[in-house]
């Protein structure tokens, strides 16, 4: 028995270092010194290539989700300041302030970005205001301008027409107002009027819709009423928002062109229409086409919000080119001194349309700057602004809480320069391209002090917010 | 064909016109009751807050009514293209 | 084929009399289901509490405004649309 443990103690092998007893599962992973100072139980971490991974990840990620609460938190509180406007009490035959907007592409790139900038930053504030508005969306450059000036020129001509109403209103009534009217009601010798029995009126003539409605039964439908009509001072009425620079300038020049140029197309030399220069645009297959009309029409069917027209199937090049060209302007910058502002309308009081609104170009401007960046090269800046959008959003946002608060200012000739910031974003061969062919965005810009005198302009510095408003 | 004592166009009656006006006036307000009912649903919160229409509320409907009428013309359209494609076919 | 005399006018114009009353009927229960609906939801008791009372109130005042609302718009759409067609 003796010689066994003996020989087992000569065949065992050298003892191990004893395993430490509490210890069950040795652990896996790396141990960090650091760590272990620190008296941290042992931590399994990520090897380097997933904590590269797990970085990069959280940080774009955490970029991303981290601006767009922030630009959620802003925008709700913009729209608390304007909130408490849109639960006033509205009559059914009152029709709220209307704003007009113009967006058109930026340089070389699709609709869908500025209304991209115009749907996320600006329209929320203006619902959250109560605010009523219409858009009017081009495609491509002197679009904007050619409307605004063709409005203009039939308020001009309507002006004249609605003089003649009135005239012939004023006669009739003064001839009520006479012996001869009081003669003929009471001449006993006068013939009766014969009404024939068989004369047909068609079905539609019989009846109005109100007719037939059973909510008409009790109550009678009521005129129309403008809101913007009835604002004591005028200028608090609708208002302009130019979403970009170029958009600025047309609906500039388009005013300029109305007042200032004369109401035919001039019979001179046919200026060569401007050549679509969005070159990208043409291969967009969802270009929103709508063309609403500016406000002083009769007909009230006007859109109030815009919807994409473009269809899939349509060939985006024929689409274009079955417009007709953009139309030359009835008048040229340098001639704006000499031109005489124009004489249909009476300039001492703010000028109405029939339905006693306001006339849109008398109304406050605002001007969006655009920060749509393009090329390879600019990827830098572009990851930047993409990371930091809030502060664009906080921008549109307060632009659009001026605009629904009314804070104005006549416009003075530093605002010529209005959103200059937004044309050092434009691609520069673009912009050389441009200057080349005279297009409209490139060209000179030069205001008139007749027209520019009567402008308004909104300014957010000008807020007064006062005390936080919370949200109820 | 029938015969009518009041001497207007012969081929049709004075009845059926007037039904064909009758039937044009239910058309109109049954549209006007589906407009209210789905704007109403569309537009108007329900928890009843206040009695009166709110200027939110205002543009809502005026847009909604818009959109309703445009809706219809565009159908309309599409159903008489259908209509004439099945009047080509034999 | 929608043009009436005379005669028919004034029947026609009765008809519309009618059809008026008609809807108004029709409103009226309309209205009645539907702030029933939405605001009548609690049975523990068989009458009216004060919270739904004027629910009701509210409902029905808020109904009637948006059909005239909606009135005057269809009016209107309806006037421009004739006028379109028209061109």
């Amino acid at each position: 028995m003796s010689t066994i443990p003996e020989k087992a103690a000569e065949t065992v092998t050298p003892a191990r270092k004893p395993a430490v007893p509490a210890e069950k599962v040795k652990p896996k992973g790396y141990s960090n010194p650091a760590l272990q100072a620190m008296g941290i139980p042992r931590l399994r971490l990520p090897s380097r290539n997933w904590s590269i991974f797990w970085a990069v990840l959280g940080l774009t990620t955490g970029g991303i989700v981290y601006d767009k609460y922030e630009q959620k938190q802003l925008r709700k509180r913009w729209m608390s300041y304007v909130q408490p406007q849109s639960e006033a009490e509205v009559a059914p035959n009152v029709k709220p302030r209307r704003l007009t907007i113009f967006i058109a592409p930026p340089p070389n790139d699709f609709l869908t970005e500025s209304l991209r900038y115009f749907k996320r930053y600006v329209k929320p504030v203006l619902n959250a205001g109560g605010l009523d508005f219409e858009i009017f969306t081009s495609e491509r450059q002197g679009d904007i301008r050619v409307h605004v000036a063709d409005q203009i020129r039939d308020l001009r001509r309507n002006a004249t027409a609605f003089k003649q109403v009135e005239l012939v209103k004023q006669k009739n009534e003064a001839y009520k107002r006479s012996w001869g009217y009081w003669f003929s009601k009471f001449n006993v010798f006068k013939k009766k009027e014969v009404v024939d029995p068989n004369a047909t009126k068609s079905v539609k003539q019989c009846y109005t819709p109100a007719d037939v409605f059973g909510i008409n039964y009790k109550t009678k439908p009521m005129a129309v009423e403008y809101e913007d009509a009835q604002f004591e001072n005028p200028h608090d009425a609708g208002g302009i928002i130019c979403v970009g620079r170029g958009v600025y300038k047309e609906y500039m020049r388009g005013v300029h062109e109305g007042l200032l140029g004369p109401l035919e197309q001039p019979k001179v030399e046919i200026v060569e229409a401007v050549e679509q220069v969005v070159v990208e645009a043409e291969t967009s297959a969802a270009i929103p086409t709508l063309d609403t009309t500016l406000a002083p029409a009769t007909d009230e069917a006007s859109k109030s919000d815009f919807r994409y027209n473009g269809d899939v199937d349509d060939l985006p090049n024929a689409n274009l080119k079955s417009k007709p060209p953009v139309k030359a302007p009835y008048i040229s910058a340098e001639d704006y001194a000499t031109a005489t502002l124009a004489p249909e309308f009476n300039f001492s009081t703010t000028i109405r349309d029939h339905n006693n609104v306001p006339v849109f170009f008398e109304l406050p401007i605002f001007v969006l700057r655009i920060p749509n960046i393009l090329g390879f090269l600019n990827s830098p800046q572009r990851i930047y602004r993409f990371y930091t959008k809030r502060w664009i959003a906080d921008e549109f946002n307060k632009g659009a809480v001026a605009v629904a608060l009314n804070a104005k200012r006549p416009f003075t000739p530093a605002d010529a320069d209005l959103a200059l910031v937004e044309e050092t974003d434009w691609p520069k061969k673009w912009v050389a391209s441009g200057k080349e062919k005279a297009s409209e965005w490139t060209r000179d810009f030069k205001v008139d002090h007749r027209v520019t005198s009567r402008m308004f302009v909104y300014d957010a510095t000008l807020l007064e917010l006062g005390e936080k408003k919370d949200q109820t | 064909m029938s015969f009518l004592g009041l001497g207007g166009s012969p081929s049709i009656s004075s009845q059926a016109k007037i039904q064909a006006a009758e039937a044009e006036l239910d058309m109109v307000t049954d549209m006007f009751n589906r407009l209210v009912e789905q704007c109403h649903k569309k537009c108007i919160d329900l928890s009843y807050k206040e009695s009166a229409v709110s200027k939110a509320e205002s543009n809502c409907i005026d847009r909604c009514v818009a959109k309703y009428f445009e809706t219809n013309v565009k159908v309309g359209e599409h159903m008489q293209q259908i209509g004439q494609t099945f009047a080509g076919r034999p | 084929m929608d043009q009436l005399n005379a005669k028919e006018q004034q029947e026609f114009q009765q008809i519309v009399e009618q059809k008026q009353m008609k809807d108004f009927m029709r409103l009226y229960s309309n209205l009645v289901e539907k702030c029933f609906t939405d605001c009548v939801n609690d049975f523990t008791s068989n009458k009216l509490t004060t919270k739904e009372d004027t629910c009701i109130m509210r409902c029905a005042e808020k109904f009637l405004k948006h059909s005239e609302r909606v009135g005057q718009r269809f009016q209107e759409q309806n006037a421009a649309l004739t006028q379109q067609m028209q061109r």
